[in-house]
């Protein structure tokens, strides 16, 4: 089973991420922050142990209290004992926060919202 | 062209008259050198030639840095089809399919600006051309072009006296010396003295010519117009001029350095000049110095020109303001784009996923929670769209009309309507707008600005204390002063400060953040040629401060 955090301040979107899991059949152990914040404090607490880091995390770039780019920096700072896959998932298509993605190595890709129960069964799939 | 002369020449009668010069295969003559060194000054180009066009090959009586010796391709001279009377500028010859493919232009010296003067005897002959040419494109003014006019005109007269001499000398050979023919030659030397002077006085550019101790050997009537003045300075320097004109010496130091930074540099030295006349308006020069040298080396002369490049100066400047117009514009839009993308895309989004997924139950309890999930998306979507439409409705009204309103009244009508978030939140609000009751504004902004600045401190009140709202008026000189300032949570202007009044910007864990408010407040002051910051540290409350310009005090 993946486990996969998905960090985004916006409830209709998580609502609909959820139901697009249910749909894709994958099965998958969703953890839901609401900004950058809280995903950064939980992460911190289980950077050392494996079993509760997750494969995947869905990330959000305009959120409140931290966004996504200073989770990003943020991130970048803390050990983690694992390697995940990180995805930015954004309705933002500025191509200058594109290309603001692609200089930060953390970053798997960046998708615009969004996503598609073919592409999330994708994501998992790796 | 009607007044011109086309170029139909009888080739044996052109060459003859060429011929019968004696000049093809003669050495470099100073008289044409400075013709030819003066077209370039006069152009601003750094190369050109002084050209016969031989039969089969167009041969340099004068070059100046110019590689070789003569061009053996003259087609490219029967391409040139325009009269005789009026020269040719190629302001680009890579862009002219007479010259693009010619060697000097492909090649070294890969000329990219050419001039050709045509060079006509009194039979309408063409003999040559005098070419002025640089390696970047350029344009010449009417000046520049009349001025090479008459210096083509002045080759052709050192022609004529060439002749003149050459039939004095057989003349002499056959010791029958006339004396008429001396006269002439007397009189063809006068006329060309002349014929240089009138040039220099009547060419609207300012020339002047120092010996190498920066004292003045000639001054033109463009440079100084009073003709005492102008006779009084030649043999004395700046120094001497400032004390008889009675003037400070700061002029006469400033181009006394100028003067020796081109004669240690020993090579040209160009630089602006700005004055204003008398009328009030800037004028800008461009003046250029450079020092001539004689064959051994020694300075002789340096050489000053200015020319008036006002109008030049003010397009720039148009144009400088004109970018900067655009580029506000153009974050503007980009404000505007960054909007679309992140508060109205991501609405829009979520909609059409949850339209796919109600299209595709037929659990009437899943389609329910579905249109359930679909209310507050519109809500945010609607609310979104329309604060967009004002604010571009704001930018765009110039002409909104302000009226003077009594600022309690526009507060007391904002607080009415968050009555509710008030009583809950259970604010204290503390009015104070006795020293300044009256704004002249327009009435809906001053509503909307209200209740942004309210609803923003109500939005952000820290949970650890009641929340106390001060609302003060101020009188200054012409403007009135309003401040709004909360207890709250406030934000961290360090990170924030460019970011406040943008769109779309939020600091705060908020459902209905959205950033648009202060956004909207700020260019509803912006409108009316106010002003409006924020002091504020992070868990010690935010205060707005805003200026109303233009409010004359009442009797």
């Amino acid at each position: 089973m993946k486990r996969v955090f998905l960090i985004d301040d916006d409830e209709v979107f998580v609502f609909l991420t959820k139901k697009v899991i249910e749909r894709s059949g994958v099965d998958v152990e969703l953890t839901v922050f609401s900004n950058g914040q809280e995903a950064m404090e939980h992460i911190k607490g289980i950077a050392g142990d494996e079993s509760k880091l997750p494969d995947v995390i869905l990330l959000d770039l305009n959120m409140p209290v931290m966004d996504g780019w200073d989770f990003l920096s943020t991130y970048q700072e803390v050990e983690v004992a694992k390697s995940i896959a990180l995805y930015i998932v954004t309705s933002s298509i500025s191509p200058y926060e594109v290309e603001r993605a692609k200089h930060i190595k953390e970053v798997k890709e960046f998708i615009v919202k969004p996503i598609a129960k073919e592409k999330f069964i994708e994501i998992i799939a790796h | 062209m009607m007044t011109g002369v086309p170029i139909v020449q009888d080739e044996a009668k052109r060459l003859a008259a060429l011929r019968e010069l004696e000049i093809l295969d003669t050495a470099p003559e100073e008289e044409f050198d400075n013709i030819l060194s003066l077209a370039c000054q006069i152009s601003d180009t750094p190369m050109g030639v002084i050209g016969l066009l031989d039969e089969n090959r167009f041969w340099y009586k004068a070059k100046q840095q110019f590689p070789v010796s003569h061009d053996s391709s003259i087609e490219m001279f029967n391409s040139l089809d325009a009269d005789l009377d009026h020269p040719i500028v190629v302001s680009d010859t890579s862009l002219d399919s007479r010259f693009m493919d010619h060697p000097f232009v492909t090649g070294e010296p890969y000329l990219r600006f050419a001039m050709f003067v045509p060079l006509t005897d009194e039979n309408s002959l063409l003999l040559g051309y005098l070419i002025v040419t640089d390696s970047t494109p350029k344009d010449l003014s009417e000046v520049q072009i009349q001025g090479l006019k008459m210096l083509g005109k002045q080759v052709m007269s050192l022609f004529r006296l060439r002749k003149e001499l050459l039939k004095s000398k057989r003349l002499e050979n056959e010791s029958r010396i006339d004396l008429m023919d001396r006269k002439q030659v007397a009189r063809e030397l006068d006329k060309q003295k002349s014929f240089y002077e009138n040039i220099l006085n009547k060419i609207p550019t300012d020339i002047v010519v120092f010996d190498p101790n920066h004292r003045y050997l000639f001054v033109n009537p463009f440079a100084i117009r009073n003709e005492t003045l102008r006779k009084y300075i030649i043999g004395k320097d700046d120094f001497e001029y400032a004390r008889y004109r009675n003037r400070d010496e700061s002029i006469a130091k400033k181009r006394r350095a100028q003067f020796l930074e081109a004669k240690t540099q020993g090579k040209e030295i160009r630089w602006e000049d700005s004055l204003v006349s008398p009328g009030g308006q800037i004028i800008t020069h461009l003046r250029r110095l450079f020092p001539v040298y004689d064959d051994e080396g020694n300075l002789t002369q340096v050489i000053g020109f200015g020319i008036d490049i006002t109008e030049r100066k003010q397009l720039e400047e148009k144009q400088s303001v004109l970018v900067k117009q655009l580029s506000a514009q153009n974050t503007q839009l980009l404000d505007f784009c960054n909007i679309v993308s992140h508060n109205l895309r991501g609405p829009l989004i979520n909609m059409s996923m949850l339209v796919d997924f109600i299209e595709e139950t037929n659990d009437l309890d899943e389609i329910k929670l579905l249109v359930s999930k679909l209310n507050p998306v519109i809500e945010s979507l609607n609310t979104t769209f329309n604060e967009l439409v004002e604010s571009i409705q704001v930018r765009q009204n110039l002409e909104i009309e302000s009226e003077d309103i009594v600022l309690k009244d526009s507060l007391k009508r904002a607080l009415d309507g968050l009555e509710m978030e008030i009583d809950k939140s259970k604010a204290e609000v503390i009015i104070d707008l006795d020293e300044a009751p009256v704004v002249n504004f327009p009435p809906k902004y001053l509503s909307s600005i209200f209740h942004n600045l309210i609803s923003n401190a109500l939005k952000y009140r820290s949970p650890d204390r009641q929340l106390i709202i001060h609302i003060k008026a101020t009188r200054t000189d012409n403007s009135v002063l309003l401040m709004v300032k909360d207890n709250g949570l406030g934000l961290d202007l360090e990170k924030h400060k460019d970011n406040v009044f943008k769109i779309g910007k939020v600091f705060h864990k908020h459902p209905n953040a959205k950033g648009l408010g202060l956004y909207m407040t700020k260019a509803q002051i912006d409108a009316m040629g106010g002003k409006i910051w924020l002091e504020s540290a992070p868990d010690r409350g935010a205060t707005f401060y805003i200026v109303f310009a233009n409010q004359t005090p009442k009797e």
